[in-house]
């Protein structure tokens, strides 16, 4: 390369060209994302309006990027030829990520949830913070950060927490044999409707679930407003336990009875080291 | 000991200036407030205990209870007074009538509903008045108006809807809302729920009694949202009443709107 070349007049020109492109280009380019995700977000939702901020800047950066090219004199065909052999390689090794950018297409279209709703996913449930072209970012409640790829979310099972107003929560409760199933639903009814966290309508419900191996088995169903999970959670399993205390229900411990053949036979013992 | 007389409902609503560095205890019905002046600060706690009835403004006392929850509020000088003043709730109520309603094309039925009311306390120094707090007189359990896509989180009232006034039990810190329904439909309109938007009542003192601003629904077509009015007067009910509460919301001369599309939802679409 011939240096003296960089300080003729015709490379200071050209280089000034493109110092007033970027200049000007770049904050036209930022500013206009910027603006154009706020109009799209104020008309339609979060999602759209991060996706198309993106999607302009990207352009644009791209568009400026060219632009130079051209400017110092290298032969756009030439590098556009070999763009597309390099894209074809590039396609094979980006398969992964074009999957993600088509996912994210479909994620777009198809939006099951948005940005600051709740969801699961897999084993991992938190709070929608970016739903972006490759991924989504997740902040979990003890403050992880996790990046889904949009293909898994496609692919997968994803459950909005939030997507309605009010939810159910189901509580499975074992307890003794020996109660009486009518005044166990009873209590179970009265403590939910004690409850200050538990929505009166929809009405709770209690059902009686199964003959399981140590206890009878109920579930209560408890409608609440979505913000108050840990309210509700934290206080109905206090008041369940506090009012079983109170009327004396007995919560079982798994455990396990020993028969010799016959239920009312004593179960035949010798004793063996006994000292004489 | 305090008098009959001191222990009237018109005592609990009146300003008090408070001595520094002694507790002073209200009481009307289930809540009770505990207040201390010191310097700048003012201490506000407060605790409900099983009572309905008892009317106790602003006993001293030397000492207070362990187990109080105190908040500390931090206010320029120069306020020495303070006064508890009845209010509504956040949130809207849901009110279930003692038995379920039908009522026939063209009729106009009533009815009265006992609501819980807040306790606002705010510091006043003349004219000027400032806003500490909200207390709620009880803790309310929390329903849902509307279906489980959509809807309004309400607090439900235990006490039902009744005809009659004196069906009532009058207590301290409940206000009577008179609630008329209008049915101008073609078909009858059944009732099973009613939900009470408290944000646009002015509650008003006559004798020993709270009431709020009257209410009329009219219901006008099938499945169309209702007319509401909010009355700016006391009900005729209420005898030489003053108004102690101004509502936080003007509704208006009338007005339609979601409110009553919920409203109109679950008293129309609930058959029985």
């Amino acid at each position: 390369m011939n240096l003296t070349n960089i300080y003729s007049p015709d490379m200071l020109i050209i280089g000034l060209r493109i110092f007033i492109l970027l200049i000007i280009g770049m904050p036209v380019i930022i500013i206009f994302s910027r603006f154009l995700k706020k109009i799209l977000t104020h008309h339609f939702n979060a999602h759209i309006g991060i996706l198309f901020q993106k999607a302009v800047f990207i352009f644009g950066v791209t568009l400026i990027i060219i632009t130079i090219l051209y400017e110092l004199g290298y032969n756009l065909s030439a590098i556009l030829g070999a763009a597309g052999i390099a894209s074809v390689a590039i396609g094979f090794a980006a398969q992964t990520s074009l999957s993600n950018i088509i996912s994210g297409i479909f994620l777009y279209w198809e939006r099951p949830f948005q940005v600051s709703d709740i969801i699961r996913v897999g084993d991992t449930t938190g709070t929608v913070l970016t739903i972006d072209l490759l991924s989504i970012k997740l902040r979990t409640f003890d403050n992880l950060f996790i990046r889904i790829p949009n293909e898994t979310i496609i692919k997968g099972q994803v459950t909005t927490v939030t997507r309605y107003p009010i939810r159910r929560m189901d509580i499975n409760i074992g307890v003794a044999y020996k109660e009486d199933i009518e005044n166990i639903m009873r209590i179970l009814k009265d403590v939910a409707k004690c409850n200050p966290y538990s929505l009166d309508e929809p009405e709770p419900i209690v059902v009686f679930k199964d003959f399981a191996e140590s206890s009878l088995l109920f579930m209560l169903g408890l409608w609440f407003e979505k913000s108050q999970f840990l309210d509700l959670k934290n206080s109905i399993m206090r008041d369940i336990k506090n009012r079983f205390d109170k009327e004396g229900v007995e919560i079982p411990f798994p455990h396990i009875s020993l028969y010799s053949g016959s239920a009312t036979e004593p179960f035949p013992i010798s004793i063996v080291n006994q000292k004489k | 000991m305090t008098s009959q007389k001191e222990n009237s409902i018109h005592n609990l609503w009146k300003a008090k200036r408070l001595d520094e560095d002694i507790f002073y205890r209200w009481q009307a019905g289930p809540l009770i407030i505990w207040l201390k002046k010191l310097d700048e600060d003012w201490l506000i706690a407060e605790e409900r205990v099983e009572d309905y009835l008892t009317i106790s403004p602003y006993e001293e006392y030397k000492e207070t209870p362990d187990n109080l929850d105190w908040k500390r509020f931090v206010f320029k000088k120069g306020f020495k007074e303070i006064i508890l003043t009845p209010c509504m709730a956040d949130r809207p109520f849901v009110v279930t009538p003692n038995v379920p309603w039908i009522i026939l094309e063209g009729i106009q039925a009533k009815c009265f509903i006992n609501i819980p009311l807040w306790v606002k306390i705010s510091l006043v120094r003349g004219k000027e008045k400032h806003e500490l707090i909200r207390i709620p007189s009880k803790i309310l359990s929390n329903t849902w108006f509307g279906d489980t896509f959509q809807g309004e989180l309400c607090y439900a009232i235990s006490t039902m809807a009744v005809q009659h006034f004196n069906e009532l039990v009058i207590e301290p810190l409940r206000a009577v809302c008179l609630f008329k329904i209008e049915n101008k439909k073609k078909s009858m309109l059944p009732v099973k729920k009613i939900c009470v938007r408290p944000n646009f009542f002015n509650i008003y003192q006559a004798d020993e009694v709270l009431w709020t601003s009257e209410v009329k629904v009219i219901s006008m077509e099938e499945d169309k949202p209702s007319q509401l009015e909010y009355s700016k007067k006391a009900p005729s009910n209420a005898c030489n009443s003053i108004l102690i509460h101004e509502a936080d919301e003007n509704p208006g001369k009338s007005f339609f709107g979601d409110t009553f599309v919920k409203l109109s939802m679950n008293i129309v679409k609930r058959y029985f």
